[in-house]
C-alpha cells in the first residue's frame, strides 16, 4: 500500500508537470511577449515558379503553393497580427506571381498588415510581390526595379539546317506551333505575342501604381525593365524605407501596435533533412535552364517576371 | 505475484532488488508498459515545448528516432548483453534481462518535472539546471542498465559494468582492424613507381 502510494504520488507530480510543460510554456510565452500577437515571416526565395515544388514528409520547398499555403495559415491564424514578406527572388512567371501577389492581397484585406523586406534581390516578379504589400524596406544595394515582361524565343532554324534537321508538323491552326525554335516568327505571331506582353506589362504597371499609390503614367517611365539599387528605388518611391530584415520587424511591430520585443513565427524554416543534405537540385532552378525547358515544350508557355542571370 | 506500481517503486528505490525480481519473474508485459510510457512521455512534453519555439520538424525527426532508437537497442541490447553476459560466466535468461531492461528508462519521467521547474528559475540558471538534470539523469539510467544486467546474470558489478563495455570495445576494435587491413589492402595495391 506504502509503496503504491509512493508511485502514486510521483506519478501525479510528472503528470502536474507535464500539463505545465504542455499548456502552461506556450501561455507564458505568449504573456511574456505581452500577448499582443506573432509577427509571421514568409519566405519567397529563387525564382517564382508555379506548381507544388518539392514536397517531403517534413518538408517542402520551391514552387508557389507552399507560399500560397503558407500566406492562408498566417491569415486564418488569429494570434498573427502582421506578416513579414521576405523576398530574395529574380523574378518568376507571370501567372505564379500573380497567383501569390492576390493572396497577399486577401491577406491585407483580412486586416493583416504585410511588410516586405528585400535581401539580395526583389527584382521584377520579386518586385511585383512587394508592390503589393503595405510597406517596402531594401537594403541600400538591393537590386531591385526589372519591372517588365518579356516572352522568350529561340530561332534555331540555321542551325537545324547544319545539321540536317528538318521538322515537319500537321497544324490543326495556323498559329498552334507560334513560338516554335525551328523557324522564323512571322510578323502576325510576332504582334499576337507583343499584344500578350503589353497586356501582362499593363497589369503590372497598375499593380505597381496601385500598391505604391503612384500615377501609372510615372511608373510607366520607370518600368522600362531597369534595375534599380535599393537607394536609387527608395528616391524614385519604388521603395519606402532602406534597413534589413529586422528593421523591417520592428517597423512591421510598430505599424501593428506591438510594443517591446515581438514573438516571431517563421514559415516554412528548413527541415533536418534539408539542413544534413543541402537543397535539391529540382530548386535551383535558374531561368536559362528554365527557358530551355520551356523552348522544348516541357513547360506551360507564361511569360517570365525575371531578371536574367546575366544582369545578377 | 506484484502489480506494476509495486515494480516501478522497487525500480526507484531498491533497483538492485527490483531487477532482480523482474529478471527472474521474467515481466515482459510491465517492462512494455514501462519502456513505451517512459519513452514517450518526456518525448511529447519535449515536441510541445519545442513546438512553441516553430520546432515542430526537428521534435518530429527526434521524438521517432528516440522512440525507434530505443526500442531497437532495448531488443538488441538484450541479446547482445545476454550473450556477453554468459560469456562472463554469468548465469540467466535473456527474456529475464530483456524484462529488466524494459524499466531503465524510468528515469526519463523525472526530467518532465526538472524541465517544468527549470521554466521557473531564472534564464542565467536554466542552462546549468537542465544540463545537471540531463546528467543525473544519464548517470541514472546507467546505473540501472548496470543494476539489470547484474542482477539478471548474478554477477559482480564490475562485470557488469565489463558486460556493457565490451560490444563496444569490441565493435571499436573491429573497426580498427577493418581501417588497417583496407589500409594495408590500399598499400599493397598501390603501384611502386620507385622501384
Amino acid at each position: 500500500m506504502y509503496k503504491r502510494s509512493v508511485v502514486l504520488v510521483l506519478a501525479a507530480i510528472i503528470l502536474i508537470s507535464l500539463a505545465a510543460v504542455v499548456f502552461m510554456v506556450p501561455r507564458m510565452n505568449t504573456a511574456k511577449s505581452g500577448g499582443q500577437g506573432k509577427i509571421a515571416i514568409i519566405y519567397v526565395e529563387g525564382m517564382i515558379i508555379g506548381g507544388r515544388g518539392q514536397t517531403s514528409l517534413l518538408s517542402e520547398a520551391g514552387g508557389t503553393d507552399h507560399i500560397i499555403r503558407q500566406l492562408h495559415e498566417a491569415r486564418d491564424d488569429s494570434s498573427v497580427k502582421a506578416v513579414v514578406l521576405r523576398i530574395n527572388s529574380p523574378g518568376g512567371s507571370v501567372p505564379a506571381t500573380q497567383e501569390v501577389g492576390e493572396e497577399i492581397t486577401k491577406l491585407r484585406n483580412s486586416g493583416k498588415l504585410v511588410v516586405a523586406s528585400m535581401g539580395d534581390m526583389a527584382a521584377s516578379g520579386g518586385y511585383w510581390l512587394a508592390a503589393v504589400c503595405d510597406k517596402i524596406y531594401a537594403n541600400h544595394g538591393t537590386l531591385t526595379g526589372s519591372i517588365g515582361v518579356y516572352m522568350p524565343y529561340s530561332n534555331w532554324e540555321e542551325l537545324y539546317k547544319k545539321i540536317g534537321v528538318r521538322q515537319e508538323k500537321i497544324k490543326s491552326g495556323a498559329h498552334k506551333d507560334i513560338l516554335s525554335p525551328e523557324r522564323q516568327i512571322t510578323t502576325e505571331e510576332r504582334a499576337i505575342i507583343q499584344a500578350m506582353v503589353d497586356e501582362m506589362y499593363t497589369k503590372f504597371v497598375d499593380t505597381v501604381a496601385e500598391g505604391r499609390k503612384m500615377d501609372p503614367a510615372k511608373v510607366r517611365q520607370l518600368a522600362d525593365g531597369r534595375i534599380y539599387t535599393g537607394n536609387q528605388a527608395q528616391q524614385l518611391g519604388l521603395v519606402d524605407s532602406l534597413g534589413n530584415m529586422y528593421d523591417a520587424i520592428d517597423e512591421t511591430a510598430r505599424l501593428a501596435g506591438i510594443t517591446g520585443k515581438p514573438e516571431i513565427k517563421e514559415y516554412g524554416k528548413m527541415s533536418p533533412w534539408s539542413m544534413l543534405f543541402g537543397p535539391s537540385d529540382l530548386l535551383n532552378i535558374t531561368l536559362d535552364r528554365l527557358l530551355l525547358r520551356q523552348s522544348q515544350g516541357e513547360l506551360p508557355l507564361t511569360a517570365p517576371l525575371a531578371m536574367p542571370p546575366d544582369k545578377w | 505475484m506484484t502489480n506494476i506500481m509495486e515494480t516501478l517503486y522497487d525500480v526507484i528505490f531498491e533497483p538492485a532488488k527490483a531487477m532482480k525480481d523482474i529478471a527472474g519473474g521474467k515481466k515482459v508485459k510491465q517492462a512494455f508498459i514501462a519502456f513505451f510510457v517512459s519513452t514517450i512521455l518526456p518525448v511529447w512534453a519535449l515536441s510541445k515545448g519545442l513546438a512553441t519555439a516553430n520546432m515542430i520538424d526537428f521534435t518530429m525527426v527526434i521524438s521517432i528516432m528516440h522512440v525507434f532508437g530505443s526500442l531497437l537497442i532495448w531488443f538488441a541490447g538484450a541479446a547482445v548483453f545476454g550473450l556477453t553476459a554468459e560469456l562472463f560466466g554469468g548465469q540467466g535468461t535473456v527474456a529475464g534481462l530483456f524484462s529488466a531492461m524494459g524499466f531503465i528508462h524510468i528515469p526519463k519521467l523525472f526530467a518532465i518535472p526538472l524541465w517544468a521547474l527549470s521554466i521557473l528559475l531564472p534564464p542565467g540558471v536554466r542552462p546549468f539546471w537542465q544540463v545537471a538534470g540531463i546528467v543525473m539523469i544519464a548517470i541514472w539510467t546507467l546505473y540501472l542498465e548496470i543494476a539489470a544486467i547484474k542482477g539478471t546474470y548474478r554477477i559482480s558489478g564490475s562485470k557488469a559494468v565489463l558486460v556493457l563495455l565490451f560490444p563496444a570495445a569490441a565493435m571499436l576494435l573491429m573497426l580498427v582492424l577493418a581501417a588497417v587491413f583496407l589500409g594495408v589492402s590500399a598499400m599493397s595495391a598501390m603501384p611502386m613507381r620507385w622501384l
